[in-house]
C-alpha cells in the first residue's frame, strides 16, 4: 500500500514537472515581459540607466548610425536600462556577465534618481535591497530562451503563454531591449490631457520619492567602480537624459551640483558627458518623465551625432 | 523558510522521511533539528532567542511546579512573563515605542535628543525575528497553564523545545497548547497512510489557496492600496473587499499546510478558521477568526480581567482588542483597526435587544435577519481592514474618503483586466462553496471520497490549475511578519 503510495506521489510529481516545463518554455517563444528582451543575448555595448533610458534611447538607431565604427560586428547593443537598475554591487555583477566585448560602446544615463536608495539603509542593507529586484534574482543574463528569468520573474500566471499577451497597446518591446512608447495605437491615442495627468502622477511619485529616499555613498562607489570596469571594455558616454523641467527641479533639489560633480568625474576618468536636460523644451514626454516614440528617435539620433563628431575628432 | 518556496520542497520530504524511519526515541531531535533549520533559513542568529525563550521557560516551568508557595510560583510566572514580553518589545516595539516617545516631545516643542544623540539611538536596523509573537504567545500559554495547575511541566528540555518550535506551526501558528500538542508529541506515531494522504491534500489545499487565489487577490489589493487617491471609488471598495478574502485565503492557506504538514507525521493541530466569511455578526466573526489566537485572548487576558480583577466587561473587551491590535503590528493602524472592532463589538452587543424588538415588530423570519446580521457584520469587518492594510493612519483615512467620494476618474483602474477580475470572483467563489459544504477542516474529503479515476482526474486537473493559474511570484504569508 505505501509502495503504491509512493509510486503515485512520484508520477504526480513527475507530471507536474513536465506540465510546468512545457507552458514555461512555450511561454518563453512568446512575449514575456517588457524587460524580458534584455536578458536574452550576450551584449557588444549596453544602455545603462533607469526607466528613462530604457524608453527613451533607441538601439536600433545607434546600431545604425554608428555601424561604420566596428562597435557591433559581433554582438548587439543592448538597452540594459531598467526601472530598479541602481548603480550598485547587483546591476554591476550584472553588468559583467553581460558584456561580451573588448571594444564595446557603453552609455550610461545618468541623474540624481541612479544614486538613491531608502532612507536609513547601510551599505550591506541597501545591497540586501537591490538583491530582491529583479537584477538579484536572477544569474543568467544572456541566454535566449532564458528559464532562469522566467521561473524567478516573470510574475503572472503561465496562462498568458496560451495566447498572444496583450501588453499596453502603446509599448513596443524590441528584441534588443528598447521599450517605445508610441502616442498613437491602432485602438487610441494618448491625448495632452492624459499626459497633463500622467505627469502629475509623476510629480507625485517624485515627492513621495524625495522624502522616502536619499544619496547613498554605496551607489556612488559602484557608480565609480562601475565606469573602471566599462573604461576597460570600450568607450563610455555619460549622459543626462531631457525630461519635463519641473520634475528636473525635483531631481536637482534632491543633489545641488549634480551636473558639475558629474563633470569633475567626467573630466577625470577622461569620459565625455553630454547634458541633454537643459534641452528638454525639444521633446515631448508622455508623462513628464519619459520620452514617447517619435522624441525617443529624435533624441537618440542627436546623441550618435554627437558621439559621431567626439569619435572622428579623437580618431 | 517560506512554505511556497523550492527549499521546502526538498526540506519537507526529507523530514517525513527521516521521521518514519527514525526510531520513536530519537524523532524529536529529528523534528527539533529539522525545525530549528527552518527557522534558520529565514535569519540564523535570531534562533537564540528562540533558544532563550525556550529555556527561561522550560525553568520557569519546573520551578513554578516545583516551588512550595504561591507568592514563589508567581515570581517564576513573572520572570517567564518578562522574558517573552521583554524579547517581544525589545524586538517588535521598541522602534515604535522611541518614535511615539519622540513624536510626543516634539509635539510639546521639547527637544528629547538632539540630531547626533538621535542617530546613536536608532533602533531602525533592528531586525524583526519571523513568529516572534507566535512562539513567545505559545511559550507563555505553557508558563500560566502551569501556574494555573493545569497541566505539569515537560521535563525533557528537547522535547518542550521541539513543542516551542515545531517547523509546521512555528512562523505564523496555529498558537498551539501544551496540553494539546505535547502529548502528540510524545506518541510513539506508526505509519499511516490514510494520515499521508489527508495531510497532502490539506497541504495541497494551502498551496491552492495561496499561489493561485490570495496571491492574485493581491496583485488588485496592492494597485488599490497604493494610490488610493486616484483610483475610482469602485476599484477602491473592490480592492477592500478583496483585502478581506486575500488575508482570509492567505493565512487559512498558511494554516491548511501547517495542519497537513503535522498531519502526515500523525499529529493534529487545531484549526484556525471555522468559516469566519459566513458570521452573521462581528462577535461572531471573531469566534470564527484565528481561533488559537483569540482563545488564548479570551483564557489569559479577558477571563481573568473580568473575573478576577473585576474589569467592567466593556473596558475589557477594549483592552482585549488593544492587545490583539498590537500584537499584529507595532503600528497605530493595527490598533485602530482592532479598537475600531471593540467598538462595533460593543455597539452589537449593547444594541442586542433593540435589534430584537424592531425585528419581532417587522415579523423578520431568522434567514432575514441573519442575512441583515451577516451583510452588516462583513461589511464592517472589510471597512475596518482598509486600517490594517495601509502603511498608516492618514493612508488609510484618504483611502475610506476616496472609497465614498464616487468620482468619476477612470485614469489608473484596476477593474482593467476583465479577465483577471472575473477569474478572481469565480475563485472566491468557487472556494467559499467549498467552505460553505466542507468547512475549514473537511476540505479533503473533496478527494478522499471519490472514485479511482475520478481521483485521477482531479489530480490532473490540479495539476493544471497550479501551473497555469498560481501567480509566479515567492510572496510570503502575511502572518509571517507577526
Amino acid at each position: 500500500m505505501l509502495k503504491s503510495f509512493v509510486i503515485k506521489l512520484f508520477i504526480i510529481a513527475i507530471t507536474f514537472i513536465t506540465i510546468y516545463l512545457f507552458f514555461i518554455d512555450k511561454l518563453a517563444k512568446g512575449f514575456v515581459d517588457t524587460n524580458y528582451n534584455k536578458f536574452t543575448q550576450e551584449a557588444g555595448g549596453l544602455i545603462l540607466g533607469l526607466s528613462r533610458a530604457n524608453e527613451g534611447i533607441s538601439t536600433l538607431i545607434i546600431e545604425e548610425e554608428l555601424k561604420k565604427y566596428d562597435f557591433f560586428s559581433n554582438k548587439p547593443l543592448v538597452n540594459f536600462a531598467l526601472n530598479e537598475a541602481h548603480f550598485g554591487e547587483v546591476y554591476y555583477e550584472a553588468i559583467k556577465k553581460k558584456i561580451k566585448t573588448n571594444n564595446g560602446i557603453f552609455i550610461l544615463s545618468i541623474s540624481p534618481g541612479n544614486f538613491t536608495a531608502p532612507l536609513g539603509l547601510d551599505d550591506e542593507k541597501v545591497f540586501e535591497y537591490d538583491e530582491r529586484l529583479t537584477l538579484g534574482k536572477i544569474n543568467n543574463f544572456v541566454t535566449s530562451p532564458n528559464y532562469n528569468y522566467i521561473m524567478n520573474i516573470y510574475g503572472a500566471s503561465l496562462y498568458n503563454s496560451l495566447h498572444d499577451f496583450d501588453q499596453w497597446n502603446h509599448r513596443v518591446s524590441h528584441l534588443n531591449g528598447w521599450n517605445e512608447v508610441k502616442l498613437e495605437s491602432e485602438l487610441d491615442t494618448i491625448t495632452d490631457k492624459d499626459i497633463e495627468y500622467w505627469k502629475s502622477l509623476t510629480l507625485k511619485f517624485y515627492d513621495q520619492k524625495i522624502k522616502t529616499e536619499q544619496i547613498s555613498s554605496y551607489r556612488y562607489n559602484y557608480f565609480i567602480k562601475t565606469i573602471e570596469y566599462l573604461k576597460t571594455k570600450g568607450e563610455v558616454f555619460f549622459i543626462r537624459m531631457p525630461s519635463d523641467s519641473t520634475i528636473l527641479k525635483i531631481e536637482n533639489s534632491h543633489w545641488e551640483n549634480f551636473d558639475f560633480e558629474m563633470d569633475s568625474i567626467a573630466k577625470s576618468y577622461h569620459i565625455p558627458y553630454f547634458n541633454y536636460s537643459k534641452k528638454s523644451n525639444n521633446y515631448k514626454t508622455y508623462d513628464g518623465s519619459h520620452l514617447e516614440s517619435e522624441s525617443a528617435k529624435k533624441f537618440t539620433k542627436l546623441l550618435c551625432e554627437d558621439i559621431k563628431k567626439l569619435l572622428t575628432k579623437n580618431r | 523558510m517560506l512554505f511556497n518556496s523550492f527549499e521546502f520542497l526538498l526540506f519537507f520530504p526529507i523530514m517525513i522521511i527521516g521521521f518514519y524511519l527514525l526510531k520513536h526515541k530519537y524523532r524529536w531531535l529529528w523534528l527539533l533539528l529539522g525545525s530549528y533549520y527552518f527557522y534558520m533559513a529565514h535569519e540564523p542568529e535570531l534562533l537564540i532567542l528562540l533558544i532563550i525563550s525556550t529555556l527561561v521557560d522550560y525553568y520557569c516551568g519546573i520551578k513554578m511546579y516545583e516551588a512550595n508557595s504561591k507568592p514563589l510560583k508567581r515570581n517564576y510566572l513573572i520572570i517567564s512573563i518578562i522574558t517573552n514580553v521583554g524579547i517581544l518589545f525589545v524586538f517588535k516595539y521598541l522602534l515604535f515605542f522611541t518614535s511615539n516617545i519622540q513624536w510626543l516631545f516634539d509635539f510639546f516643542g521639547t527637544e528629547l535628543l538632539n540630531d547626533q544623540e538621535a542617530n546613536s539611538y536608532n533602533f531602525s536596523n533592528i531586525l524583526l525575528p519571523i513568529g516572534i509573537s507566535f512562539y513567545t504567545f505559545q511559550t507563555m500559554s505553557y508558563s500560566i497553564e502551569i501556574y494555573r495547575g493545569l497541566i505539569k511541566p515537560e521535563r525533557h528540555v528537547g522535547k518542550f523545545a521541539l513543542y516551542v518550535s515545531f517547523f509546521p506551526q512555528l512562523v505564523a501558528g496555529p498558537v498551539e497548547r501544551a496540553s494539546r500538542l505535547l502529548p502528540q508529541l510524545k506518541e510513539n506515531i506508526k505509519l499511516n497512510i490514510n494520515n499521508l494522504k489527508e495531510g497532502i491534500i490539506m497541504m495541497a489545499w494551502g498551496f491552492f489557496l495561496k499561489l493561485v487565489v490570495a496571491d492574485r487577490l493581491g496583485i488588485y489589493v496592492d494597485e488599490a492600496f497604493r494610490n488610493p487617491d486616484s483610483q475610482h471609488s469602485l476599484s477602491l471598495v473592490l480592492g477592500s473587499i478583496f483585502f478581506c478574502f486575500q488575508i482570509y485565503y492567505d493565512f487559512s492557506a498558511y494554516t491548511s499546510i501547517a495542519i497537513g504538514a503535522a498531519k502526515t507525521m500523525g499529529y493534529d493541530l487545531i484549526q484556525n478558521f471555522n468559516q469566519p466569511i459566513f458570521a452573521t455578526s462581528v462577535a461572531e466573526f471573531w469566534k470564527r477568526w484565528h481561533i488559537s489566537f483569540t482563545q488564548w485572548l479570551r483564557d489569559f487576558i479577558y477571563k481573568p480581567l473580568v473575573k478576577k480583577n473585576r474589569t467592567p466587561r466593556l473596558l475589557a473587551v477594549f483592552i482585549v482588542f488593544f492587545i490583539n491590535g498590537l500584537w499584529h503590528g507595532a503600528n497605530w493602524t493595527f490598533v485602530v483597526w482592532s479598537l475600531l472592532n471593540a467598538l462595533i463589538l460593543i455597539i452589537e452587543i449593547s444594541t442586542k435587544s433593540i435589534r430584537h424588538s424592531i425585528f419581532n415588530l417587522l415579523h423578520l423570519p431568522k434567514r432575514a435577519r441573519e442575512l441583515i446580521g451577516w451583510a452588516t457584520g462583513i461589511s464592517l469587518i472589510i471597512t475596518t481592514l482598509v486600517f490594517f492594510r495601509s502603511p498608516n493612519i492618514s493612508h488609510a483615512m484618504v483611502y475610506v474618503k476616496s472609497m465614498f467620494a464616487f468620482n468619476n476618474s477612470f485614469h489608473v483602474n484596476i477593474l482593467d483586466n476583465y479577465f483577471e477580475l472575473l477569474l478572481s470572483i469565480i475563485l472566491i467563489f468557487v472556494v467559499q462553496v467549498i467552505y460553505y459544504y466542507k468547512g475549514n477542516s473537511k476540505v479533503y474529503e473533496l478527494f478522499t471520497e471519490r472514485t479511482k479515476w475520478t481521483k485521477y482526474s482531479m489530480s490532473l486537473a490540479y495539476i493544471l490549475i497550479i501551473v497555469l493559474f498560481a501567480i509566479n511570484r515567492q510572496n510570503s504569508f502575511i502572518y509571517f511578519q507577526f
